[in-house]
């Protein structure tokens, strides 16, 4: 859901990059002897951050930076690849200790985990933080507390009701006790989400805490200048020895925000003074993937990662005539993925996606439902679905696309694939920052948009069920973009949910994902892969497939 | 601009016709260098986009037609070969990532950078020479009202509300809401000059004259006043179409101009910026056209000032 975000900037990656050597094992350059503690690191942001407050923490790029700030009971590993989707405890001892049937779940929290106050962490503060989620001020985190914690639905958060939730349970300072409404088999991968990071309720500043989140990372807020720079201070009562993830090398990190991509992009490749100790937090634009390529010194320093994202096109159901399936698949068909891809910087970009799951996600099957040469688009195709459906004479639709360079040149690029089949496309250009605000009202949503999700962690239980089931379909902050509903695919997302065994749910989401494809209501474009460029005194970078494939702060370090 | 008034006392009963005589205004053009190559330019740059389609048919593409194999996506989608993809089937090379063929829609965007600034100019003098001269000739409360609108207007952060507006009217057609919203910006500036020159025209002898002889109100309008009015009103119009032409350019460079894929040279502007390091053709191409465009037209709007009127050449 966070990667949603993604969609805007402009990724890039692996790839070539890949078969030159990078991407694979610990830390690809230079990780280990020569890591030191100290200095300052730089992180050179195109994005603002949306969010710090971790109830309302829920883009990849915003949990990527709030990892730095703020520890969860659980967390991902610190580690490149697939194995960085492992799920391992944090602030718990433990990934969870399930009973009655994964509907009781029981966490004990470490001894000697204290906040930036020296304060020790007690399991009150994760209870506290998870009700803040609740609280209709707060409104932009993940659904699970709501969904599933027993008692929630008339739940109102802790400035409403004083009482607190009683479903969540704190028989002592460092034990916690959820009680869920039923059976969660990942609710231990649940918890690593910010909304389970511990809270102090009397530095709890409503609204405000967004600028000011309480630390129990190994930073704390330095100083913080909403959309210009965030610096991030040690934070003295963090301890080593209680964290396995974050390595907390740097003394300070400074993140500078809003940037200009080709200006983070070229003081990356020359990487003069500063900028030597400092990382791209986006990958790196198109524009900038052949300087980069035709300069070896340059390129060495060019960081793959790879991602559970995948990116589509949502089709509109519900807008007549999309609601035939006929013209959905002509769609489908003529859409040309490789010229999308080529947008987005090519085959560093990304792999072209052939279906809903990308092929890290346990269960995916990775076949090819509406197949054209090279997935360059098939318009002969598309135009007989077309004819068959009664529009001979061609359609006129919609593209909602965000209003900035790669969003105009991914709209482009739709537009002339679905014209040669007969397609005229208009393009909307809406404003970055209200993007998924205005696609997410049913009411303002056009015909098309360019989308995309990343699950909340390896699997398809946070995809699939929260992109496709209809009866999730809200008037506003919607994320079901092609406002998708059938009773069949409703009936196999309860069932799949009521599963025990997580190998049988995983093959059982690969099939529904091809039952959904049939029913071709987005067309999946590309599986991201992310190239980030790095200043050559920074040690421990790779790409980490949570955040979309962007560095995993936490393991930066600087070389001496 | 003084200088149209009539100069000898009008000997023979035909109307005094102190505006441009146009075999001997063309003459005083081309007599001057400057504005002949200026006059060639535009010329050309007119033919360039009547023919537009002729062109993109004889370069074989069209401005909208994506060429992947003219690219290559390992590196980003930089054109393959050199200067930005220039080659036998793409004269002046290809977009980045798209591989759209730029000489296609740089002529295309000849048209539409041609097309909205010669119809803004249009809806501006219009407006402009009715407005001017009704506050010119009639006086009072007409002036007070058309004088007040003028300042008004020309107060205003124009730029600033035209980006607004635009961006306010997402279903309208843009490319005939940049010619209103142009035109109805720049009418005072056609207006003040007409209405000066209406004023002191209103008060010459042979309007008295034909007062006298018993021509109406709206026979003195049109007969007597409107035509000494074009020498200055060609001057203005010319002067301000390299003005639309450059915010035109702006306004798509701004992403509020015309939509994609219709192409536009501002929007082809912007769209380089990204890749001036990796592809410095994508950017001097379009900017050089812009550029060329607006040059000849200044050239000519002061050549044919200088043409009308002598006591304003600056040798």
């Amino acid at each position: 859901m966070r990667a949603r975000r993604s969609g805007m900037v402009m990724a890039a990656a692996l790839g070539l990059v890949t078969v030159a050597g990078c991407g694979g094992a610990d830390g690809g350059d230079g990780q280990g002897a020569s890591a030191s503690k100290g200095g300052t690191l730089h992180v050179l942001s195109s994005l603002d951050l949306e969010h710090l407050d971790p109830a309302r923490n829920y883009v990849t790029s915003s949990e990527d930076v709030g990892r730095l700030i703020y520890r969860t009971l659980t967390t991902y590993a610190a580690a490149p690849g697939p194995s960085g989707g492992k799920i391992v405890p944090d602030l718990a001892t433990d990934t969870g200790r399930p009973s009655d049937g994964a509907r009781t779940w029981t966490f004990t929290l470490k001894a000697g985990v204290k906040f930036e106050d020296g304060r020790p962490i007690a399991s009150r503060d994760i209870k506290y933080g998870v009700e803040r989620s609740f609280a209709a001020e707060l409104p932009e985190g993940p659904p699970y507390a709501r969904m599933w914690l027993a008692g929630a639905r008339s739940y109102k958060g802790p400035y409403k009701n004083k009482h607190g939730l009683a479903s969540i349970e704190t028989p002592d300072d460092r034990t916690i006790v959820f009680k869920l409404n039923r059976p969660v088999a990942d609710f231990g991968s649940a918890v690593s989400l910010p909304i389970f990071a511990p809270v102090p309720q009397d530095k709890d500043t409503g609204v405000r805490y967004d600028s000011r989140p309480f630390s129990s990372g190994p930073y704390k807020i330095g100083d913080f200048e909403p959309k210009k720079q965030l610096t991030l201070v040690r934070n003295t009562h963090w301890s080593p020895a209680t964290d396995t993830v974050r390595k907390g090398l740097p003394d300070k990190v400074v993140i500078d925000l809003n940037l200009d991509p080709a200006v983070v992009d070229q003081r990356l490749i020359a990487a003069q003074g500063q900028d030597a100790d400092a990382v791209a937090f986006e990958p790196v634009g198109p524009a900038s993937v052949g300087p980069v390529m035709a300069n070896p010194a340059v390129r060495k320093r060019l960081v793959t990662g790879e991602s559970i994202n995948t990116r589509y096109l949502s089709i509109n159901t519900r807008h007549k005539p999309l609601d035939d399936v006929r013209v959905r698949r002509a769609i489908a068909y003529a859409l040309d993925k490789d010229a999308l891809r080529t947008a987005r910087g090519g085959p560093i970009a990304g792999q072209l996606a052939t279906t809903l799951l990308p092929p890290s996600l346990p269960g995916a099957v990775t076949d090819d439902p509406f197949p054209s040469p090279g997935g360059k688009g098939d318009p002969a195709k598309a135009k007989a679905l077309l004819a068959q459906a009664g529009h001979a004479s061609g359609l006129s639709l919609t593209l909602d696309a965000p209003a900035t360079a790669g969003g105009q040149a991914q709209g482009e690029a739709v537009q002339a694939s679905l014209d040669k089949a007969g397609i005229k496309v208009k393009i909307n250009a809406i404003s970055s920052s209200a993007f998924y605000s205005t696609v997410g009202n049913t009411a303002q949503e056009h015909d098309l948009v360019i989308d995309g999700w990343t699950p909340d962690w390896p699997g398809a239980s946070t995809y699939l069920p929260l992109v496709f089931d209809g009866r999730l379909i809200t008037p506003e902050g919607n994320n079901n973009h092609a406002q998708y509903g059938s009773a069949n695919v409703n009936a196999r997302i309860d069932a799949i949910a009521r599963m025990k065994d997580p190998a049988a749910a995983a093959t059982a989401y690969g099939s529904l994902a091809q039952q959904i494809m049939r029913d071709a209501p987005v067309v999946p474009f590309l599986w991201d892969k992310a190239a980030v460029l790095v200043g050559p005194h920074v040690t421990g970078a790779y790409g980490h497939i949570a955040y979309v494939g962007r560095l995993d702060l936490v393991s930066l370090g600087l070389r001496k | 601009m003084t200088a149209t008034l009539p100069a000898p006392v009008p000997s023979s009963d035909t109307p005094p016709r102190i505006g441009p005589d146009e075999t001997s205004l063309l003459r005083r053009l081309l007599a001057q260098r400057s504005a002949t190559v200026a006059l060639a330019v535009v010329v050309l740059l007119v033919l360039i986009a009547l023919a537009a389609p002729l062109i993109a048919w004889a370069a074989g593409s069209s401005p909208t037609e994506f060429h992947s194999d003219a690219v290559d996506p390992a590196l980003g989608g930089l054109p393959r070969g050199t200067g930005g993809g220039i080659s036998t089937q793409h004269w002046l090379g290809v977009e980045p990532g798209s591989g759209r063929d730029i000489l296609a829609r740089v002529v295309y965007g000849a048209r539409v950078s041609l097309l909205i600034a010669l119809l803004a100019t249009a809806v501006s003098v219009a407006l402009g020479t009715a407005l001017g001269l009704a506050a010119g000739f009639f006086g009072g409360w007409t002036d007070t009202v058309v004088g007040r609108l003028m300042d008004l207007l020309m107060s205003f952060p124009a730029l600033i509300f035209m980006i607004a507006l635009i961006s306010a009217a997402p279903g309208v057609n843009r490319q005939l809401l940049l010619v209103v919203v142009l035109g109805f910006f720049g009418w005072p500036y056609v207006g003040r000059i007409v209405r000066g020159q209406a004023m002191v025209l209103a008060r010459g002898e042979f309007v008295a004259a034909a007062r006298v002889l018993g021509a109406s109100r709206r026979a003195l309008l049109v007969r007597e006043v409107l035509p000494n009015l074009s020498g200055p009103v060609l001057v203005v119009a010319t002067m301000s179409i390299p003005s639309y032409v450059a915010t035109e350019a702006g306004l798509s460079f701004l992403g509020v101009g015309v939509r994609p894929p219709t192409p536009s040279w501002g929007q082809m502007i912007a769209a380089a910026v990204p890749w001036y390091a990796a592809d410095p053709v994508y950017f001097l191409i379009p900017g050089g056209f812009l550029f060329a465009t607006v040059l000849a037209f200044n050239v000519l709007g002061d050549a044919v000032r200088d043409a009308l009127d002598p006591r304003s050449r600056r040798r």
